[in-house]
């Protein structure tokens, strides 16, 4: 079939002239409908793909082939991330089209509204441009991209502050952006190459030489993407910037921010250089910040006095967890499933803080409004809750005993600690967030929920069945990964 | 000879009978008979399938399977004595339940009873799955979520009172779970490879000494839901709750599960024999459950408050039969199961009929009930002998299951046991009795006259003339429904008749070897 040979590439030009498309075609209903198409096209497409992606499949554009042209790719490691992205994207599209309307794009003026889609095609096409690719400076070119979609869409919705959070946002992502630009102009001034694997090859005879530069390149290129995943000490941007936008939006960009970041670095020490090489330095500094991530970020959560500042303190508690399990070899194999369910989580739970705010009930809980006759809103809250606060038998919770029983089992006492610790701070934020939710005092006002709850009735029906699959989605997302990672 | 996959599908068709129970609240309409025939039946089916299981386990025959394959951390059940003897006591409390919790959702007008029966319907079932449950995970996993299945019970009557009563129960029921219960679980799992129950336990020569006791701990203050003393704060907490809640909560399943989860622990994990070794030289484990007798013992005695002082009582009783399966002998162990059982009916009945008292009359204070005798003459009578076998009078069930611990106690030769029984013993009588009096202490007529009833006994209103309504007061109890003087009159047969119950149990303990 003349198609499947160009999947690496049509994964990536469909949003991509999707978007071209929705943004000439001036009216709202088109260009959702453009984005729906074009999206599940994609969709459709990648789990197709995953046939190829055991035996691995790479295109050259236009025919000039790899260390000279530019080289896409579809493995084992990128085609799973590539449709659980399509996935949610397909999700916010279909599901989220009565929210988008009503918290993002009702701000915006009518000639402009179909915009929104074709920014969030273009934000997709840059995150599958990332993950597609193997080529260094096509990944910052493609970061850029789907950067500087992703800061216009963070500063629209209700709250005038959301453009201060994007400025912000656009400040440190353009610094970062900056770092990995440099870090690979150094990969390119040593090795005069830009393909991943070729640039791997060249720089095994340099490894012994003991040069500076390697050293300096992995820096920048490391901090870059960390600061873009807002990693702890780089926190607040993300704090800021999510706190102001509009949550429906956090659905898609909170739920993709942190599983890209974590493919980049992979893609970076497994693939570009050698990972052994700076293992036992990420070991030495990354994992005492993950921990006190873990403890910091969990302990703010639970200080917030405002329910979406919690789930984004939350959130950067998650980054905290991620980068635990990446500096333990054998936890890698956990890494993905964490990623996935915990993006998950922050769907359901941003959803929730969406309808809250539609309804404009005030989300501190000094004085969180009252929920009233809104009974299968509050049924779903309560399973999300409890799917977040990984209560037993939510996929959440096997994930947390293997992990724990890892930790154990590997010695590693104090970090075993700090989980527990911050798995505490976890359950008194969730009890605090439902007792909000569930028993504000009808002093503070009612609020009826009146918009549609399909969304959040999608996301609970699949955690349910993610729970009865989780040993295959085990097996799928974490094992075929470690043995691509080298894990156990 | 019956074939194995008979007994599996015996066990999977008993527990989705008991599922059946969870659809018919919302199947049927609200306040119909019909609505309370499918319950009872259902729950009736269900009791007659446990007892077939257990006519089939006493001979011999018992079977275990996988519910969940998750690898290691599998879910599985298991039929074995102690969880047959804790299903056996589910399933006729059950029956007893719901006679009771659906007339009284009735007449006291409590609105959504299709949730509430649903949720009452789900704790039984998930503790059925907490009695037959074949590894820790299993019984972790269940457990925690009977603390969350016993939320909406809980708030169901809604406030901001309910609203932090609840927030304390959660916060310590929660928290020790996943502090320390679950931590011991997965050191447990990550040291041995599995978490199977097996007679005579299985980690021995695993951990050091000190390691095991600290395991031990984990698991004795992780299970909050025994109520050892300095996490105890959530029963009195949740009893912001109606009256059924608070007696499934306290009689039927919750605490139950707490002391249940502590024996099946004691015996397949630790091992009797390995904790004796350990504790050899000084068995100070019994200390923890005296200081929360004690201490129980001083706060029941400070309330006045029906509700409360019985809290208390529960807090007191669940540490006795920890003080007694922490003696660490077969005797003792038997004796704490005993225990558990006489416990559970007593506490049923004086809930229920203090529950009869509170529909009736609206009272929340033992000096309220003056003269209750005068109105209600049987549901006083039925707690007067609660009571009675509360504090441990022969020959009710509380004295046969205090001799038990009395006769383990005696062989151990320990003084301090014996000594602690007999305090608490005489601190329930003062509490108790307290109550009991205000209730016998004869009322004047004009009291009587001026009783304040619910709306649904209230008909008399119309007819000012005073010798009407005090004959209507004095016919209070007669117009309650037939099912709740039924439920408690069950539950009074089992405090009576224990000595037959206790037989049972005793058989079914033949079967471990502790």
């Amino acid at each position: 079939m003349i198609i499947a040979k160009h999947i690496p590439a049509l994964q990536v030009l469909i949003p991509f002239f999707a978007a071209l498309i929705s943004a000439i075609s001036f009216n709202k209903f088109v260009s959702w409908l453009i984005a729906t198409i074009s999206v599940a096209l994609g969709f459709a497409l990648s789990i197709y793909a995953m046939n190829f992606a055991y035996s691995g499949m790479t295109y050259a554009f236009g025919n000039w082939s790899a260390p000279i042209g530019i080289e896409y790719r579809v493995d084992i490691l990128n085609q799973p991330v590539i449709i659980f992205i399509n996935g949610v994207l397909l999700f916010f599209l279909i599901f989220g089209r009565e929210l988008i309307s009503r918290t993002i794009t009702d701000y915006i003026d009518d000639k402009k509204q179909h915009i929104f889609y074709a920014l969030l095609l273009f934000a997709h096409t840059g995150y599958l441009g990332v993950i597609s690719t193997n080529d260094l400076f096509n990944i910052y070119v493609f970061i850029e991209i789907s950067s500087l979609a992703t800061y216009v869409l963070m500063s629209k919705g209700g709250n005038p502050r959301a453009l201060i959070g994007a400025f912000d946002y656009l400040m440190l992502g353009t610094i970062g952006a900056t770092l990995i630009l440099i870090g690979i102009g150094f990969f390119l001034a040593l090795t005069g190459s830009l393909n991943i694997t070729d640039v791997s090859k060249i720089l095994t005879q340099h490894y012994n030489s003991g040069s500076r530069i390697i050293i300096t390149a992995i820096v920048f290129f490391l901090s870059g993407a960390i600061l873009k995943m807002a990693f702890f000490p780089m926190h607040f941007w993300m704090v800021r910037a999510y706190s102001s936008a509009a949550p429906f939006i956090l659905t898609y960009t909170a739920a993709i921010s942190s599983i890209f970041g974590v493919y980049i670095i992979l893609r970076f020490t497994h693939f570009t250089i050698n990972g052994e090489l700076i293992e036992a330095s990420i070991n030495a500094i990354l994992r005492p910040i993950a921990m006190f991530t873990i403890a910091v970020c969990t302990f703010l959560a639970l200080k917030s006095n405002n329910l979406k500042k919690v789930i984004i303190y939350s959130t950067a508690s998650q980054i905290g967890y991620i980068f635990l399990l990446m500096s333990i070899w054998s936890a890698r194999n956990l890494l993905f499933q964490l990623l996935m369910l915990d993006a998950i989580n922050k769907i359901a739970l941003f959803t929730i803080v969406a309808h809250l705010q539609n309804a404009s009930g005030s989300l501190d809980f000094d004085h969180f409004s009252s929920i009233r006759n809104s009974s299968l809103f509050k049924l779903l809250t309560a399973f999300s809750l409890i799917f977040s606060a990984g209560l037993p038998l939510s996929a959440m919770f096997f994930v947390k005993i293997k992990l724990f029983d890892l930790l154990i089992s590997t010695g590693l006492f104090w970090e075993f600690l700090v989980v527990i610790l911050g798995g505490v701070f976890g359950m008194l934020y969730h009890l605090k967030m439902s007792r909000a939710i569930f028993f504000s005092p009808k002093s503070n006002g009612e609020i009826e929920i009146n918009t549609k709850l399909h969304g959040l009735c999608a996301i609970v029906i699949f955690q349910i069945v993610l729970i009865t699959y989780s040993q295959d989605i085990a097996t799928l997302a974490g094992h075929t990964k470690s043995i691509i990672l080298g894990g156990s | 000879m019956i074939q194995p996959i008979i007994v599996k599908f015996l066990v999977i068709s008993t527990l989705f009978v008991g599922m059946i129970n969870l659809i018919v609240p919302f199947a049927t309409k609200e306040d119909n008979p019909m609505r309370s025939f499918f319950l009872i039946a259902t729950s009736a089916f269900f009791l007659v399938n446990v007892l077939i299981l257990d006519w089939m386990f006493l001979h011999g025959i018992d079977t275990s399977f996988t519910i969940l394959y998750l690898g290691k951390y599998s879910l599985a059940l298991h039929t074995e004595a102690f969880g047959m003897i804790f299903l056996t006591l589910l399933s006729v409390l059950w029956v007893c339940a719901l006679l009771y919790t659906i007339k009284f959702l009735e007449i006291n007008e409590i609105k959504n009873s299709s949730r509430f029966l649903f949720f009452l319907n789900s704790c039984i079932m998930i503790g059925s799955f907490i009695a037959l449950s074949a590894n820790l995970l299993t019984m972790f996993v269940f457990y925690e979520i009977l603390t969350l299945a016993t939320i909406p019970l809980i708030a169901h009557q809604g406030g901001e009172k309910v609203a932090q009563g609840l927030y304390r129960y959660l916060r310590i029921l929660i928290l020790n779970g996943f502090i320390l219960f679950l931590p011991a679980i997965i050191i447990i799992y990550a040291n041995i490879g599995h978490g199977d129950f097996t007679e005579g336990g299985f980690i021995d020569n695993t951990f050091s000494n000190k390691y095991v006791i600290v395991l031990l701990l984990m698991f004795i203050f992780g299970i909050a839901k025994a109520a050892v003393y300095p996490f105890h704060g959530w029963l009195p907490s949740a009893m912001v709750a109606s009256y059924p809640v608070s007696a499934l909560l306290h009689a039927v399943v919750v605490v139950k599960t707490g002391l249940f989860c502590i024996y099946k622990i004691l015996v397949y994990v630790f091992g009797i024999s390995y904790l004796q070794i350990i504790f050899a030289s000084n068995n100070w484990l019994i200390f923890l459950p005296i200081i929360t007798i004690l201490y129980s013992s001083v706060q029941a005695i400070r309330y006045t408050q029906v509700k409360m002082m019985l809290a208390y009582s529960t807090i007191n009783q669940l540490s006795v039969a920890l003080m007694s399966a922490f003696m660490l002998s077969q005797k003792s162990m038997i004796a704490a199961v005993m225990h558990m059982v006489s416990h559970s009916f007593t506490k049923i009945c004086l809930f229920y009929a203090a529950g009869n008292i509170y529909s009736v009359k609206n009272s929340y204070r033992i000096e309220e009930l003056i003269g209750v005798h005068n109105t209600m003459p049987r549901t006083s009578f039925v707690l007067l002998i609660a009571s009675l076998s509360l504090i441990g009078i022969p020959p009710f069930a509380g004295f046969i299951s205090k001799f038990y611990i009395m006769m383990a106690a005696a062989e151990q030769q320990n003084i301090i046991v014996m000594i602690t029984l007999a305090i608490s013993s005489i601190f329930s009588a003062l509490y108790v009795m307290r109550m009991v009096i205000f209730i016998y202490r004869p009322a004047s007529e004009n009291k009587i006259l001026h009783l304040k009833l619910k709306k649904y006994f209230d008909e008399s209103m119309e007819n000012k003339k005073s010798s009407k309504v005090i004959s209507a007061n004095y016919k209070a109890e007669t117009r309650l429904p037939l099912f709740m003087i039924l439920s408690i009159a069950l539950c009074a047969s089992g405090v009576i008749g224990f000595f037959l119950i206790q037989q049972g149990i005793s058989k079914f303990l033949m079967f471990v070897t502790i």
